[in-house]
């Protein structure tokens, strides 16, 4: 999958913007720090692993994860779907 | 040091002196950041260890407080024969177990703010027996009842985050001057059934938790920010938010055997701690 697969960048976009509270007050774009500006914490993340799962129709080995993995969309869409 | 048949510690003389200086010196680094000396129980109430899934993480860790089921008959049968051949006690009916032995310094803070709203980030350290079961036991470095130092910050994230990076100096300072063999390495904790534990998760991809791991091998300590988690599961709030924590926590008997194996078992030789923190 490519990493300007715009249908993966959206949903990924609609789920970040979903997550985002009124104190974020910060612009979100695809280099955002998603753990690093707060806008996901440990509540929402098995949550965003099973979507990056669901959008590359892959499974992910969560013990081969590595620090900054999911830092942003553009780190994701690198990671994951390149 | 001598060591039990059943391979637990016992200290004294120069080690337990060493020891107890360590303790000083925590308690040193932890007072220039003002830090509240606090005292809290071994026994963890069930209840709020399971709002931190606790059991769900670390069920292979958990010790339990057992007590025998009230009833005359019930208390006859164990005390006519209590215990095998083996040395294994012979369990009749137990009672209800509410409460859990304290896997970690720290978790009675925050659950002792439950429902409050501080005004100000607050800074306390403590010192506690801590319980976790192990499959093998070594002594000093693997124990299965051992000690930790803790301080913890409690407050507005930037001022946590402050906390812990002067924390870090301070310690990495530390291991430089007196050449310790210690790294600071970004860990996960050992959860049960990890890949699919949300926790674990996020310490893989967030640097949230650094150990300090000396000669390559043995966590004598840690340094933890835990962002809201705490605020949000016991209704902890700060200055109109979900208040954020961070903790830097040391295993007194760890610390101890990198002391030993690194200086020696000849007091002469080890770093005079009392001259560091000005006693």
């Amino acid at each position: 999958m490519s990493a300007n697969n715009g249908n993966v960048r959206d949903a990924l976009r609609e789920w970040v913007r979903g997550k985002a509270k009124p104190e974020n007050e910060i612009q979100i774009t695809d280099e955002t720090l998603l753990i690093g500006e707060g806008l996901i914490t440990s509540v929402d993340v098995l949550e965003l692993f099973m979507l990056i799962e669901e959008l590359g129709g892959i499974e992910i080995d969560a013990t081969e994860l590595q620090p900054h993995m999911l830092e942003s969309i553009d780190k994701i869409c690198q990671t994951f779907f390149e | 040091m001598r060591v039990t048949r059943d391979n637990q510690t016992i200290l004294g003389g120069e080690a337990l002196r060493l020891a107890q200086n360590l303790d000083r010196l925590f308690t040193h680094w932890a007072s220039r950041f003002g830090a509240e000396e606090q005292r809290y129980p071994a026994l963890v109430s069930v209840e709020e260890l399971h709002k931190l899934e606790y059991f769900k993480s670390f069920p292979h860790q958990a010790i339990f407080p057992v007590t025998l089921s009230p009833e005359e008959e019930n208390l006859n049968e164990f005390a006519d024969d209590p215990v095998t051949a083996e040395g294994q006690l012979k369990l009749r009916q137990t009672a209800p177990i509410h409460h859990c032995m304290a896997p970690a310094a720290c978790f009675p803070v925050y659950m002792s703010m439950s429902g409050t709203d501080l005004p100000s980030t607050m800074i306390v350290t403590l010192k506690s027996p801590c319980f976790r079961k192990e499959k093998e036991v070594t002594p000093l470095q693997r124990q299965m009842n051992f000690t930790m130092r803790e301080v913890v910050c409690v407050g507005v994230q930037e001022e946590v985050q402050t906390f812990l990076a002067t924390f870090r100096q301070i310690v990495e300072d530390f291991f430089n001057r007196w050449s310790l063999p210690v790294e600071l390495e970004h860990a996960t904790d050992p959860f049960f059934n990890a890949p699919t534990n949300r926790k674990y998760i996020m310490q893989k991809v967030a640097p949230l938790k650094h150990e300090m791991v000396y000669d390559g091998h043995l966590a004598i300590g840690s340094i933890n920010f835990h962002q809201n988690s705490f605020g949000e599961t016991f209704d902890i709030s700060c200055q109109g938010g979900p208040i954020y924590s961070g903790c830097v926590a040391f295993g007194l008997e760890r610390w101890l055997f990198a002391f030993l194996d690194r200086f020696g078992a000849n007091h002469d030789d080890w770093p005079d701690l009392e001259e560091l923190v000005g006693h």
